[in-house]
């Protein structure tokens, strides 16, 4: 899972145009971009977030791997705006069809 | 669902007469027909044969930024008037755009819409370039190079009016967009089923799986690339794709069109499209439409790279299995938000 993560970031920063080194360290990951040093560590068990960030110092969490490039985006990137989008409002897969004797 | 075919090409590529030639046509005689004309005084729907009443012409503006409100507006209006059988009850739309407009916002109008959602589908993006001028409008428009990006099915058109070998076009044309098929028109004649293919929803997937882009396309900045997948992915996998592609890609997300093996309902591709930051509710076809059952993914984007996307693809779909893996071992439960 590191080793993906770091490839997705990796491939992240240049698809940003940003130039910076992703490195696996201590089983987690180390980015640094201009200037900015990031660490990313999976979160301990127990905990309802998956992964832990530190940038520069401070504590972030994120649930999942899209929440991880969001927090690393918004850092690096000022101008990134999110998109307050979720997928899905209507059921991913098809309904059971219910036969109308149903109640 | 009532079909929506999208007929677009540059300023005098030749929609309006393959629409008229189209019209003349018995198969698409319940055929309701929009016109985008760009400029004040509008001539395109004087060419066109069509009842008044089906007939809906936009001026004033480019459909696919002054007036797009205007074009979801006179759908749900056509729609309703159909409903209230005050209209002939048309079977199918056609929205010719103008010569300038961008297909994106275009198709995003068409699918954010709750009042349209659940009564049209989209069936095709025809996009004309001509054999006259085509190669040097792709060079120089942008517009143009997108009105070919995004289109299920491309044609070649006004080769009636000259003798130059169209292959230097045709492999320029191809370059921006190798996925979807090209065909040539003479004097306006385009059979009605490349506009409405018999299995209309989801055809632009039938397409996808019969001729999935072999390799990177890419023109200025603009790159066609199709991502596969051997193995079904977890639905939540898919939809948290989705929504980081939506949220890191914008408008820089042309266009995403694809056949989904959904590993809680393989038996059945679910068909995706996107545009720019707008999805559509999957829909889901009874049956795989050929033995290929792989998950198959075409992507048409700006400065975005295949590597990217893959790689984005790989880690939600490990986290997911590495998340239900832990779920299935009894420990403790996280929330993917």
């Amino acid at each position: 899972m590191i080793t993906t993560l770091a490839r997705l970031l990796d491939a992240s920063l240049a698809g940003w145009q940003l130039t910076g080194d992703v490195r696996e360290a201590n089983e987690g990951i180390s980015l640094r971009c201009n200037g900015t040093d990031i660490s990313i560590e999976r979160a301990p068990r127990g905990m309802p977030f998956r992964w832990v960030l530190m940038i520069e110092g401070r504590k972030r969490t994120a649930a999942s791997v899209g929440g991880v490039l969001r927090i690393v985006r918004q850092t690096l990137a000022p101008r990134y705006e999110p998109l307050s989008l979720r997928i899905a409002p209507a059921p991913i897969v098809p309904l059971p069809v219910q036969s109308q004797d149903a109640p | 669902m009532i079909p929506v075919s999208i007929l677009t090409g540059f300023l005098g590529s030749g929609k309006t007469t393959i629409l008229a030639h189209l019209m003349r046509d018995p198969a698409l005689s319940d055929t309701a027909v929009i016109i985008n004309e760009f400029g004040d005084v509008g001539l395109d729907h004087d060419l066109i044969e069509s009842s008044d009443e089906t007939l809906v012409t936009l001026q004033t503006g480019c459909l696919c930024c002054k007036i797009q409100g205007d074009l979801v507006v006179s759908l749900n209006d056509l729609l309703a008037r159909r409903a209230a059988g005050t209209i002939p009850k048309f079977e199918r739309i056609v929205i010719e755009t103008s010569g300038l407009a961008d297909p994106a916002p275009i198709l995003q109008g068409l699918m954010i819409d709750d009042g349209l959602a659940g009564h049209i589908a989209l069936a095709q993006v025809v996009t004309v370039v001509d054999a006259v001028n085509g190669n040097g409008t792709l060079t120089r428009q942008p517009e143009a190079r997108k009105q070919v990006a995004v289109a299920d099915q491309l044609i070649i058109s006004k080769l009636d009016l000259t003798d130059d070998d169209p292959s230097a076009l045709r492999e320029a044309v191809a370059a921006l967009n190798p996925s979807s098929p090209l065909q040539d028109v003479r004097h306006g004649a385009l059979d009605p089923a490349v506009l409405f293919p018999r299995n209309t929803i989801g055809s632009n997937a039938f397409n996808i799986a019969e001729t999935l882009p072999a390799h990177h396309a890419h023109h200025d900045d603009i790159a066609t690339f199709a991502i596969v997948r051997e193995t079904p992915i977890a639905a939540v996998a898919l939809s948290l794709f989705l929504e980081v592609l939506a949220d890191h890609c914008g408008a820089d997300l042309l266009r995403l069109k694809g056949l989904v093996r959904v590993a809680e309902n393989p038996d059945q591709p679910a068909v995706i499209h996107g545009v720019q930051h707008v999805f559509h509710a999957p829909e889901w076809l009874d049956t795989w439409p050929s033995g290929d059952h792989r998950t198959r993914m075409v992507f048409i984007v700006r400065g975005i790279s295949e590597t990217w996307i893959s790689a984005l693809l790989d880690a939600i779909e490990m986290e997911v299995e590495e998340l239900a893996s832990t779920r299935t071992d009894g420990a403790t439960h996280h929330s993917i938000k």
